[in-house]
C-alpha cells in the first residue's frame, strides 16, 4: 500500500542505532521508507489509509457477525447457537459497527481528505493523530480479545445497567467492552480537537468558513458532536467501572440506585453519535452530487447551517430511546416533540440535494450511484424514523424489527452508501489507481439489492411484532418467509463485499494510474497529483472562491455559459521527488514534521492498564509507566524542526 | 508543527503572526492554545456528568445503609482547602506573568508555589477522606459514598495530574529550556490549572455549601 | 523558524507588568472575601430561595472572575471564549434536563415510592 513508487522494502532501524546527544534515548525516525515508516508515520494521509484499512478489516468481522445472526435467524427455532452466544454476536456486530468501523472509517476520511481541502500540508498535531490510529488500533484489538479471554460482551450495544453489573453479566465480556470503549473513546476525542483545530486554524489564505467544501463543514460539526458526547458515555463507562471492578453503586438498585441513570447518560452520548456517523457521510454525498451533475451545491449556505442545526438538536432528542422506560407523560411528550422537529434540517439537506442533481448533466459513475442511493436510503430510513417520534407507536415499535430496520435504513442504506461512495471517489487520488468502473457497478447493484432484501422486511416483521435481540422466533407466528428473505439479502450483501475487495485486488495488480483529476472535481484535493506528494501542496494555495479548483479550470461567458479556461491550470504541487536512497525530496524550505515512534508507545501502554484492571493491577502500573514513559519521551524528543 | 514556504502570502484575509511558532493561522491565535480550549469545552461535559450524577443520589441514601454524605462534611476544613487551591490560581498567573518578563527565576518561583498549594490540597483531600472513612463513609459504603468519591476523586486526579505538569515545567526552566519564548507552554498548563480550579469553584457550592 | 515577536493578544510590556500583577492579587482577594462571604451564609439562613440564589450567584461570580482575568478570556479572542461557554452552557442545558426527567425538582425528588395496588387486585404472577 506504498502511496509512492514501490522501492525495495527497507526498514527504517538504522535510526535505532546512534544514540543522539539530545534528551531523547534514541534518534527520532526520518526514514519515509519500508513498512516500518508506516509504524512511526505522523502523515496525515497514511494515518487516514491505516484508518480506512483497519476499518475496513473491522467491518468483515462485523460482517460475519451478521452472517451468523442471520443464519441463526433464517428459520424458526433453529440451534445453531445458543442463546448466550446469539447475544454476544449481536452486541459484538453492533459495537463493531459502529466503534470500530463506520467511526474510524469516517475519522480516516476526515483525517485525509480535511487538510487537502483546505490546502493545508498536515493537521494541527500530526504526533496526535498518529496516537490516536494507534489507540484506535490496539483497543479495537484489546476488545477482541475478549474472544478469546472468557467470552465476550453480550449486554448488546447500549449495555443497559443494571443488567451489565457483575451479579447478572458474572464474566469478563463486559469488562473488555467497557474498557475498549474508554481506550477507543481516547482515540475519538483527541482526533476530535486535532480536527477541529485544524479547520479552524489551518485554512489556506482567503479560505473563510462559508468557503470550505462541504465535507470539511460537516466534518467539522461531527467532531464537535464527537467532543461533547465522548465524555458524556465517558462518565457512564466509569460508573459501570466502578460499579464491576470496585463495588460501587452506582447502579445498584439495592442501595437505590436509579436503572435509568445509565440509560440517559449512556443516550446523551447515543443520540449525537448517531449524527457522528451520518454527518460526515452527508458530506461525502454533498461532493459527490455536485461533481457528478456538473453543477455546483444548491444552497450551499442552507446545507450547512441544517448540518450545524442537526448538530444542535441532535443533544435535545435522547430521550426518544427510551419511550417506554417509565419517563412520565411530559418527558415523553417533549422529546416526541423535539425528535419531531429534527426531521426539518434533514429534509432541507435532501431538498438541496435534489436541487443539486435537477437539470444536471449526470454522469452515472459508480461515486454517484452510490451517492444516490445515499439519498433513496436515507429518506426511507428517516421516514420510519419519523414514526418512531410519535410516541404511543413507537410503545409497540421499540425493541421489535421495526426499529432494527430503521437504523439499519439509515446507517448502511445511509453512512455505508456513503463511505462505499467516498471510498469509489477518493480511491484514484488516494491510492493513483482507479477502481474498476464495471466492477463498481457489480457491487453497487448487488449491496443495493441486498441491502433491501435484508431489511425491507424488517419492517414488516416489526409491524408484526418480532422482538429484537432474542435467539429464535416460534413456528407459526408468520414470520418464517420474511426472516428467510432477509437471510438470502444479507449474503447478497456478503458477495457484494467480495466483489469489492476483489475490485481493490484487481485494481492493485493492474498497474494503470490515475490522474491528478479524473471526475473533473471542484475541490483542492484534486489540484494535485494522485497520490499527492507528501507534503500535498509546492505552494499554498490562496482562494478566493468556493469550489476555487472549479474556478480555476472553468469560467463564465458573457452569455452565462460555461467554458473551459484556456490555459488550464497547472497542478497545485509536483509528484513527489525522491534521492537516490529513495528519501523524498521537498521543494526549498518545506519542512515536514518527522516520524515519531511515541505516539505507538503510549497507545500500547493503554491495553495494558486494561488488561491489569481485569486480571492483575500489576500489569496496569506496567501500562501506567509504558504511558508516562511515552508522554515523556514524546514531549522531549528532539523536535523535527531541529533536523534540518 | 506544520510546514512554512517562503512563497506564502504573509497578509491577506485573517492571518495573523502567533508568537512563538512562525507559522500563521486562519484566527491569529495558536494551535495549542485553541486546542486546550476546546479541550477545556469537552471537560464541561465530563465533569458536569459526575456533578449531576451526585446530585441526583445524595439525598437518596436508605437510612439504613451508612451516613449521608452532608452529615460528615467539616465544612470549615473544606473552606481552607478550597481557599489554598484558589490562592493557587493566583500564583499560576503570576508564574505566567513572570515568564513572559523573562524572569525565570520568579516564574520557577510561583510554579513550585503552585504546585505545593495543589498539593497541600490533595493533602487536605486525603485527610478529608480519612476522617470520612473512619465515620463510616466510604466508596461502596452508599449512593452518596460513591458519588461522592467518584466526583471528587476524579478531580483530584485532575489537580494531581496538574502538580505532575507544573513540575515538569520547573524542571524544564531549571535546565534553561523554558525562556520566555516559551511562555506560551506556561499559559497553556495554567488554563488547565484555572479549569480544575474553576470545576472545584462549582463543586465546594453545589456539593458541600448547598444540602438540597 | 522564525522566533516570537514579543507581542500577544493579551499584550503586556513591561511597564504594565506591575499592574497586571497588581490586578491579579486584587482579583484574589476578592474571590477570597465572597468564599468568606458563601461558607457563612449557611451559618446565618436556611439555604433556600434567595439565599440559593445568593450563593449560586456567588459561585458564578467567582467562576467568572477566574475565567474572565486569570485565564485572560476577557482580553483574548472571541472564538476562545465562545468554545468554553459553548461546551459550558450545553453541558449545563443537557445536564439539568436529564435531572428533570428524574423528577429531581419535584418534591418527591425522582423517587417513585408508588401508591401500593388495592387490596382486591389480582396477583401479577398468577400461580401455577
Amino acid at each position: 500500500m506504498a502511496i509512492t513508487e514501490e522501492r525495495a522494502l527497507e526498514s527504517g532501524i538504522d535510526a535505532l542505532v546512534h544514540p543522539d546527544d539530545e534528551i531523547g534515548v534514541w534518534k527520532r525516525p526520518d526514514s519515509n521508507r519500508g513498512w516500518t515508516s508506516w509504524l512511526t508515520t505522523v502523515d496525515h494521509k497514511r494515518i487516514g489509509i491505516m484508518y480506512g484499512a483497519v476499518a475496513l478489516f473491522f467491518f468483515v468481522i462485523g460482517g460475519i457477525e451478521a452472517l451468523v445472526i442471520r443464519t441463526q435467524l433464517a428459520g424458526p427455532e433453529q440451534d445453531l447457537i445458543s442463546g448466550q452466544v446469539y447475544n454476544q454476536f449481536f452486541t459484538m456486530h453492533a459495537t463493531t459497527m459502529v466503534f470500530l468501523f463506520v467511526m474510524p472509517i469516517l475519522a480516516g476520511f476526515a483525517n485525509y481528505m480535511v487538510p487537502l481541502m483546505i490546502g493545508a500540508r498536515d493537521v494541527a498535531f500530526p504526533r496526535l493523530n498518529a496516537l490516536g490510529f494507534w489507540i484506535f488500533f490496539f483497543g479495537g484489538l484489546f476488545l477482541y480479545s475478549s474472544f478469546f479471554l472468557g467470552g465476550m460482551a453480550d449486554c448488546g450495544w447500549f449495555c443497559y445497567a443494571p443488567n451489565s453489573l457483575k451479579q447478572f453479566s458474572s464474566g469478563h465480556g463486559v469488562d473488555f467492552w467497557v474498557l475498549g470503549l474508554q481506550i477507543t473513546g481516547i482515540a475519538s476525542l483527541s482526533g476530535a480537537i486535532n480536527l477541529i483545530v485544524t479547520t479552524i486554524n489551518m485554512r489556506a489564505p482567503g479560505m473563510t468558513m462559508m468557503k470550505m467544501p462541504i465535507f470539511v463543514w460537516m466534518s467539522l460539526v461531527a467532531q464537535v458532536l464527537l467532543l461533547f458526547a465522548m465524555p458524556v458515555i465517558t462518565v457512564a463507562l466509569f460508573l459501570l467501572m466502578f460499579d464491576r471492578l470496585f463495588d460501587a453503586n452506582f447502579f445498584n438498585v439495592a442501595a437505590g440506585a436509579d436503572p435509568l441513570l445509565w440509560q440517559h447518560l449512556f443516550w446523551i452520548f447515543g443520540h449525537p453519535e448517531v449524527y457522528i456517523l451520518v454527518l460526515p457521510a452527508m458530506g461525502i454525498v454533498s461532493e459527490i452530487l455536485p461533481t457528478f451533475s456538473r453543477k455546483p451545491l444548491f444552497g450551499y449556505p442552507f446545507v450547512v447551517f441544517s448540518g450545524i442545526a442537526i448538530g444542535f438538536m441532535g443533544w435535545g432528542v435522547w430521550a426518544h430511546h427510551m419511550f417506554a422506560s417509565g419517563l412520565g407523560p411530559i418527558g415523553v411528550s417533549a422529546f416526541a416533540a423535539s425528535t419531531m422537529f429534527i426531521a426539518v434540517p434533514t429534509g432541507v439537506k435532501i431538498f438541496n440535494w435534489l436541487g443539486t442533481i435537477w437539470r444536471g448533466n449526470i454522469r452515472f459513475d459508480t461515486p454517484m450511484l452510490f451517492a444516490l442511493a445515499f439519498v433513496g436510503m436515507f429518506v426511507i430510513g428517516g421516514l420510519s424514523g419519523v414514526t418512531h417520534s410519535i410516541a404511543p407507536a413507537d410503545t409497540q415499535q421499540t425493541d421489535t424489527y421495526y426499529i432494527v430496520a430503521h437504523f439499519h435504513y439509515v446507517l448502511f442504506g445511509g453512512s455505508i452508501m456513503g463511505i462505499f461512495g467516498g471510498l469509489y471517489y477518493w480511491w484514484p487520488k488516494m491510492f493513483g489507481r482507479q477502481l474498476d468502473e464495471g466492477l463498481g457497478k457489480v457491487h453497487f447493484w448487488i449491496n443495493l439489492i441486498g441491502f433491501n432484501l435484508t431489511f425491507g422486511p424488517m419492517h414488516i416483521l416489526g409491524l408484526q411484532g418480532m422482538p429484537r435481540r432474542t435467539q429464535t422466533y416460534a413456528e407459526g407466528m408468520g414470520w418464517d418467509v420474511w426472516n428467510l428473505m432477509s437471510t438470502i439479502g444479507s449474503y447478497l450483501i456478503a458477495v457484494a463485499l467480495l466483489v469489492f475487495i476483489y475490485n481493490i485486488w484487481r485494481t492493485y495488480k493492474r498497474a494503470v494510474p490515475a490522474a491528478a483529476d479524473p471526475w473533473d472535481g471542484r475541490t483542492l484535493e484534486w489540484s494535485i497529483p494522485s497520490p499527492p506528494p507528501i507534503h500535498n501542496f509546492d505552494v499554498e494555495p490562496t482562494v478566493e472562491h468556493l469550489d476555487q479548483w472549479f474556478h480555476d479550470k472553468y469560467e463564465e461567458t458573457l452569455d452565462g455559459k460555461i467554458v473551459k479556461r484556456d490555459p488550464a491550470p497547472t497542478l497545485l504541487a509536483e509528484p513527489q521527488q525522491h534521492s537516490d536512497e529513495g528519501e523524498p525530496i521537498w521543494p526549498s524550505s518545506v519542512h515536514m514534521p518527522s516520524p515519531s515512534y511515541w505516539p505507538m508507545v503510549v497507545a500500547a501502554g493503554l491495553p495494558m492498564i486494561s488488561f491489569g484492571l481485569i486480571f492483575h493491577l500489576a500489569i496496569s502500573f506496567v501500562g501506567v509507566t509504558v504511558v508516562l514513559a511515552g508522554i515523556y519521551g514524546w514531549s522531549l524528543e528532539p523536535s523535527a524542526e531541529e533536523r534540518h | 508543527m506544520t510546514a512554512t514556504t517562503e512563497a506564502a502570502p504573509l497578509e491577506s484575509e485573517g492571518h495573523e503572526e502567533t508568537p512563538g511558532h512562525g507559522h500563521l493561522t486562519s484566527t491569529g491565535l495558536s494551535n495549542e492554545k485553541l486546542a486546550m480550549w476546546v479541550f477545556l469545552g469537552s471537560e464541561c461535559l465530563l465533569f458536569g456528568g459526575l456533578v449531576s450524577t451526585y446530585l441526583l443520589y445524595r439525598n437518596r441514601v436508605p437510612a439504613s445503609q451508612g451516613p449521608k454524605v452532608s452529615d460528615i462534611f467539616d465544612i470549615p476544613f473544606t473552606s481552607v482547602s478550597s481557599f489554598v487551591l484558589l490562592m493557587s490560581s493566583l500564583t499560576m498567573v503570576l508564574a505566567v506573568a513572570a515568564i513572559r518578563r523573562g524572569d525565570e527565576h520568579r516564574t520557577r518561583t510561583w510554579l513550585v508555589t503552585t504546585a505545593l498549594l495543589g498539593a497541600t490540597f490533595i493533602a487536605g483531600q486525603i485527610y478529608e477522606f480519612t476522617v470520612f472513612f473512619r465515620e463510616g463513609l466510604g466508596f461502596t459504603t452508599n449512593l452518596g459514598g460513591s458519588a461522592f468519591y467518584g466526583l471528587t476523586g476524579f478531580h483530584g486526579v485532575h489537580v494531581s495530574l496538574g502538580i505532575v505538569m507544573l513540575l515538569s515545567l520547573f524542571a524544564l526552566s531549571a535546565r534553561g529550556k523554558l525562556g520566555p519564548e516559551r511562555a506560551e507552554t506556561v499559559d497553556i498548563i495554567g488554563l488547565y490549572w484555572h479549569f480544575v480550579d474553576v470545576v472545584w469553584i462549582v463543586i465546594f457550592t453545589v456539593i458541600y455549601l448547598i444540602p438540597i | 523558524m522564525s522566533t516570537a515577536v514579543a507581542s500577544h493578544h493579551d499584550s503586556i510590556d513591561i511597564d504594565h507588568d506591575s499592574h497586571h500583577d497588581l490586578l491579579y492579587v486584587k482579583v484574589a482577594a476578592i474571590l477570597a472575601i465572597i468564599t468568606a462571604a458563601e461558607v457563612s451564609l449557611p451559618y446565618i439562613a436556611d439555604v433556600e430561595g434567595a439565599v440559593l440564589v445568593a450563593m449560586l450567584v456567588m459561585m458564578a461570580v467567582k467562576f467568572f472572575m477566574v475565567g474572565a482575568y486569570f485565564m485572560h478570556l476577557k482580553d483574548d479572542a472571541n472564538l476562545l471564549r465562545r468554545v468554553f461557554i459553548g461546551g459550558l452552557a450545553l453541558a449545563g442545558v443537557v445536564y439539568l434536563a436529564a435531572l428533570a426527567a428524574f423528577a429531581w425538582f419535584s418534591d418527591s425528588n425522582g423517587l417513585n415510592e408508588g401508591t401500593p395496588p388495592p387490596a382486591d387486585a389480582p396477583p401479577l404472577f398468577p400461580e401455577g
